[in-house]
């Protein structure tokens, strides 16, 4: 047998087992056996030394021709075999996803945020304050009287004579009144400050919503009916409610919001103090006096005003003790609550 | 405040009531309680013993072995007291008892070879006192066997009420009582005052003088002569001594008696230290110096009230007495001193000498000014009983400002107008009548209320339907779920805040809160002067921050000490800056709101597959150029610094949208950094977010898409280290048409045998709108841009151009 006739030897057999070739594993057989390095194509290449010069070319020619043909039906005849992933990735699928980085936004900015959407909802939209006040916008305007032991409630840091770091989140009711005309419907999240020491239970920042509502023939009920949908929104459908009397210089009546305890139903348990209720907000209608100080006529307009505690709320959501934690900014904290 | 209810039943019938109800009750109407007490709870087993036989220990000089019977059985007990001897009536605790200084159960004991089968006990032991030098003696009538809580009559329930500045008449138990019977519907009903006075005159005695009418409007005195200063009665001391009051004596306990019945501070002196039987009530001269009864020197302004005798003062008029005229052992006669003090003048004295006592907190809140004389004769009705005082006949009542009773109109549509639901006139006049309220009804339906005159909070028609609401009872308000809607005419956008905080934490960023207040070497951070608390918690926490950086680095510093090195925080807070040296406006500071970005460690979390390298100024970099992409601003370009100077940084890249400067990437400075321990190369970022708010948006409009393919060619090149991709990328464009799409670095490679040079691989991207680009025309702009190139800046290529 000449050496073309070799060619043609091999062409034919390899062409016949392609026929043949049913699964991954013949087709892998195949390649081996002709197309390996050390399978008969390259067997034939190795041979080209020794053909004769006149046909040495055409042997080259028809051999890379072959070669190429086989690899070209091969890969058709691979590419139609459906294929395990693995073997395309060609890497171990239970080695751990390449994630990327994942954030995470402050409990108190998720619980705010929760808070914010329901109020939202019920058509209140977010106004602002500084939290360097007078004080004229954090007492007086609000019916605190000068010399009046309702300004012992809260301890107050001062920066200069007039000025302090806002106790409450009420002073953005009398900016925003100021500007405004009514009807108005807002709520303004912000931190406040407490001259208090730092414990476990109180801390000398935290954060508040304000939420005000102005408009003629708003009532009492009507503040009960806003923070009970509130609460049914934020607690849940089967959360009772209760309002205590209070007081707040700015509203009056005044009213505590109670919930029953979202840990032990209102069974009694250490948080709720066996109690079964939790406080979570102050309340009342807007004090006749604060709207004169805005130059609201208290005859024709009505108002409601809540203030919730936000870190009281995210403390009792997520059952934890000590205020603290929450401005530690631990990451093994923080990573927990990587909910949006 | 404590309320007992033992103490209580005397003014009102709550015997069918549980102390729940109770509580409800007074939680329900705005006296709400905070903790409930039952006193006595923990003398369970402690009982009234009689030592019948007491010897010495037979093996130690100290110890006595005495018999105690409990009246059926006899118990053998050694006992260390000095004081034990046969026949004594004592406190005996059984083996098993819970000793409630201790929590523990008392166990059977040998003592000294001896068996001790219980515990004669002290004062101390029981906790009913400090004493613990000896045993407590019961009186030789006490019943063997009976317990001891009985005995005394210790069993008490107590209630702390949290009570609201607005209501000092329930700072008492009458004033408790009559909230109880206007809420229950109940009678409640006030001590009878009645004694018997010696012929001697008190206008012969004592003179008072009011210099200060208007902080002393009313100002009455009795006075009782001859008292026996002793220890008080139990039950005076049960009561005391159950709501946190100390006993001392039966003139003192007795005050502080009336005290907590009415609510009327009282003070008494002793009379013999009154010189020239004169009171006067005037003010301090400013700068004088006064020594009160817990020993300590108070400095004295012009506005304080003061009571005077003829030649010194005797006391700071309602909040404390003096050391001078106060009552001892040896007092004879006794001045009571009953009075309605103006309650800003109090509050003020108060505040300034930061003394704060049962009695100024009274008097600041407002007492009832119609009870003055009142409080005054039950006192002297108690001393004469209790320290066999004889009453001097007649009062002084000194009341030049006759204060008046507030009238107030209600009318009806209001109460309904305000509540969201009716509630009937005979309903309102009935509440308002059971809170003491005087009410006359109008022809127009409108009703003229008189406040009460311990209801000094009642001032308006507000005030009025509150006190409706609180006794109809909260609960029975109807909830209306109704809101009415004024449509915004303003569109309401998702807050910039809330988007920022979304797309930061899809970077993977985790955010922080940190506290304004900080101590003044951390509050600072550039050049900016912090604001100074006046009266701070502490040093530590006595500035508010210019900047949230220091406040980031030092979350990094502590998570640091827990093996936490990659951090990637952001926070978003007011920093607030002065203008200036003075501080009395809001024209004299800066608060602004600001967004801090902080990055340490690797630049992503490590994984099996990718190498991840530290954090350096260029993450932080795109960070915030993809944040400002996503916000839609526009135009962002950066100017880096060396800042050698600098504490802080060691490089700042400014930040501008357009021509606003709105703030600054930092490489923080290694020695700054070292200060928190920190040693891996933190990265910062600070924004003003007012700033940034203000902007204009890009308003995104569609732009069509080419149909044609993009082609891509790279090219390699070394060039000078100082040459910067801005200036290369600014000649490649400058150099190309606009059929040039894109440009961007993807290799870039330095070494030390590169000499000064670095070499750079840059993807450029072709597209036509019209057609499929040939090989030829973009060879040809090719050429183009590297000849230009090797023109410009001298690069070599590195490799020929690539295809990909």
């Amino acid at each position: 047998m000449n050496y073309l006739e070799l060619i043609q030897k091999t062409a034919e057999n390899a062409r016949n087992d392609l026929g043949e070739i049913r699964t991954p594993q013949s087709a892998e057989d195949f390649r081996i056996k002709y197309l390996g390095r050390k399978g008969k194509i390259s067997d034939l290449f190795e041979k080209i030394s020794a053909v004769p010069k006149e046909i040495k070319s055409q042997f080259g020619r028809e051999l890379n021709s072959l070669k190429k043909e086989l690899e070209a039906r091969y890969e058709d005849i691979i590419e139609k075999f459906p294929k395990s992933k693995s073997t395309v990735l060609g890497e171990d699928l239970t080695l751990p996803g390449l994630k990327p980085n994942i954030g995470s936004k402050h409990i108190v900015t998720q619980t705010l945020n929760e808070i914010k959407e329901i109020f939202k909802n019920f058509g209140f939209i977010t106004a602002e304050g500084p939290e360097v006040e007078s004080d004229y916008y954090n007492f007086s305007a609000l019916n605190f009287p000068e010399d009046h032991p309702a300004r012992d409630m809260q301890d107050t840091f001062f920066v200069s004579k007039d000025l302090l770091l806002r106790t409450h989140t009420s002073p953005v009711q009398i900016r925003y009144m100021e500007k405004h005309p009514p009807p108005i419907r807002i709520i303004a999240p912000g931190r406040v400050f407490r001259n208090e020491a730092v414990s476990a239970r109180s801390h000398c920042i935290f954060h508040q919503v304000e939420g005000l509502y102005v408009d003629r023939k708003v009532t009492f009920a009507e503040l009960k009916g806003t923070l009970f949908n509130f609460a049914k929104l934020f607690y849940g459908s089967d959360v009772s409610i209760r309002f205590r009397p209070s007081f707040f210089p700015f509203t009056e009546p005044s009213a505590e919001m109670d919930v029953s305890c979202v840990l032990c139903r209102g069974k009694g348990c250490r948080v709720c103090k066996y109690s079964g209720w939790l406080e979570i907000l102050g309340c009342g209608m807007v004090d006749p006096n604060v709207f004169k100080s805005v130059d609201y006529d208290p005859e024709e307009f009505t108002g409601y005003a809540f203030g919730i505690g936000i870190e009281r709320i995210a403390m009792l959501k997520y059952g934890i003790d000590d205020i603290r934690i929450l401005f530690d900014n631990d990451i093994r904290f923080l990573k927990q609550f990587t909910r949006i | 405040m404590k309320i007992s209810l033992n103490w209580l039943k005397n003014y009102i019938d709550i015997s069918n009531l549980t102390v729940e109800e109770i509580e409800k009750s007074l939680t329900m109407s705005g006296l709400e309680v905070e903790s409930i007490e039952r006193i006595g709870e923990s003398l369970q087993g402690f009982i009234v013993g009689e030592v019948t036989s007491r010897e010495a220990h037979p093996n130690a000089d100290k110890l006595s072995l005495c018999e105690v019977s409990n009246g059926t059985e006899v118990f053998q007990v050694v006992c260390g007291a000095p004081n034990v001897a046969e026949g004594q009536k004592i406190v005996f605790a059984r083996v098993g008892t819970i000793m409630p200084e201790t929590g523990e159960k008392l166990k059977k004991v040998k003592i000294r070879g001896v068996e001790s089968h219980g515990m004669i006990c002290s004062e101390k032991e029981l906790q009913l006192g400090d004493d613990h030098t000896g045993i407590v003696v019961l009186s030789s009538d006490a019943s063997v066997g009976k317990s001891l809580v009985e005995h005394l009559n210790l069993s008490d329930t107590v209630l702390e009420l949290g009570i609201t500045p607005n209501r000092p008449d329930a700072l008492s138990h009458i004033g408790v009582a009559r909230e109880l019977s206007a809420i229950l519907k109940k009678k409640y009903c006030l001590p009878k005052i009645d004694f018997d006075e010696v012929d001697e005159k008190i206008e012969d005695l004592l003179k008072v003088e009011i210099e200060n009418e208007i902080d002393s409007p009313r100002y009455c005195a009795k006075y009782v002569k001859n008292v026996k200063i002793k220890e008080s009665p139990q039950w005076l001391k049960n009561y005391l001594n159950n709501i946190g009051i100390r006993p001392i004596n039966n003139v003192v306990d007795i005050s502080n008696f009336v005290m907590m019945e009415y609510g009327q501070p009282l003070h008494t002196f002793d009379a013999k230290l009154i010189e020239g039987r004169k009171i006067i009530i005037k003010n301090a001269s400013e700068g004088e110096r006064f020594i009160t009864l817990d020993e300590k020197e108070r400095i004295l302004t012009n506005d304080t009230l003061m009571i005077c005798d003829e030649n010194r003062k005797i006391a700071i008029a309602g909040v404390m007495g003096g050391e001078n005229s106060e009552i001892s052992e040896s007092t004879k006669d006794v001045i009571i001193e009953s009075a309605y003090f103006n309650p800003k003048s109090i509050r003020k004295t108060s505040k300034r000498l930061g003394l704060s006592t049962e009695s100024s907190y009274r008097f600041e809140r407002g007492v009832d000014f119609n009870n003055t004389l009142n409080a005054a004769l039950r006192a002297a009705q108690l001393i004469s009983e209790l320290a066999d005082g004889e009453i001097v006949s007649g009062d002084i009542d000194e009341y030049p400002n006759k204060l008046e009773s507030k009238e107030i109109e209600l009318r009806i549509k209001r109460v309904t107008n305000y509540l969201g639901f009716e509630i009937s006139r005979d309903k309102i006049c009935e509440i308002l009548e059971s809170l003491g309220f005087e009410v006359r009804k109008q022809n127009g339906g409108e009703l003229i209320c008189t406040v009460p005159s311990f209801r000094p909070d009642v001032e308006g028609e507000a005030d009025l339907i509150e006190e409706i609401a609180r006794i109809y009872g909260y609960d029975n308000i109807p909830l209306d779920s109704r809101i009415s809607f004024n449509i915004s005419t303003e569109r309401i956008f998702t807050e910039q805040e809330y988007s920022l905080r979304e797309i930061l934490t899809g970077f993977g960023l985790s955010e922080v809160i940190n506290n304004t207040l900080l101590n003044e070497s951390d509050a600072i951070f550039n050049s900016k002067v912090p604001m100074k608390i006046l009266n701070p918690i502490s040093q530590e926490l006595s500035h508010l921050r210019t900047s949230l950086i220091p406040c980031l680095v030092k979350n990094v510093s502590s998570n640091n000490k827990f093996s936490e090195f990659d951090l990637s925080f952001y926070e978003i807070g007011n920093c607030v800056s002065l203008l200036g040296a003075s501080l009395e406006s809001f024209n004299d500071f800066v608060e602004s709101r600001n967004l801090a970005i902080c990055l340490t460690g690797l630049a992503k979390s490590e994984n099996w597959k990718e190498k991840s390298e530290k954090v350096n100024l260029l993450h932080l970099k795109g960070l915030t150029e993809a944040l400002f992409e996503k916000i839609s601003l526009d135009k962002v370009s950066f100017t880096s610094y060396n800042n050698l100077e600098n504490i802080f940084y060691s490089i700042e890249i400014k930040v501008f949208i357009d021509a606003t400067y709105i703030g600054s990437l930092y490489q923080l400075d290694e020695a700054y950094l070292q200060k928190f321990d920190i040693e891996n190369p933190v990265i910062a970022a600070e924004f003003n977010l007012d700033l940034i708010k203000s902007l204009p948006k890009r308003t995104e409009t569609f732009k069509s898409v080419s149909n044609f393919p993009k082609v891509n060619r790279d090219i390699s090149f070394y060039v000078a280290d100082n040459i910067s991709f801005r200036e290369i990328e600014a000649k490649i464009y400058s150099l190309s048409d606009k059929l040039l799409i894109n440009t961007f670095p993807f290799d870039l490679y330095r070494d030390e045998k590169l000499a000064g040079k670095k070499s750079i691989a840059i993807r450029l991207e072709f597209q036509s709108y019209e057609k499929t680009l040939t090989t030829e025309e973009i060879e040809k702009k090719l050429d183009k841009i590297v000849k230009g190139l090797e023109k410009e800046f001298n690069i070599q290529l590195r490799s020929s151009i690539n295809e990909s």
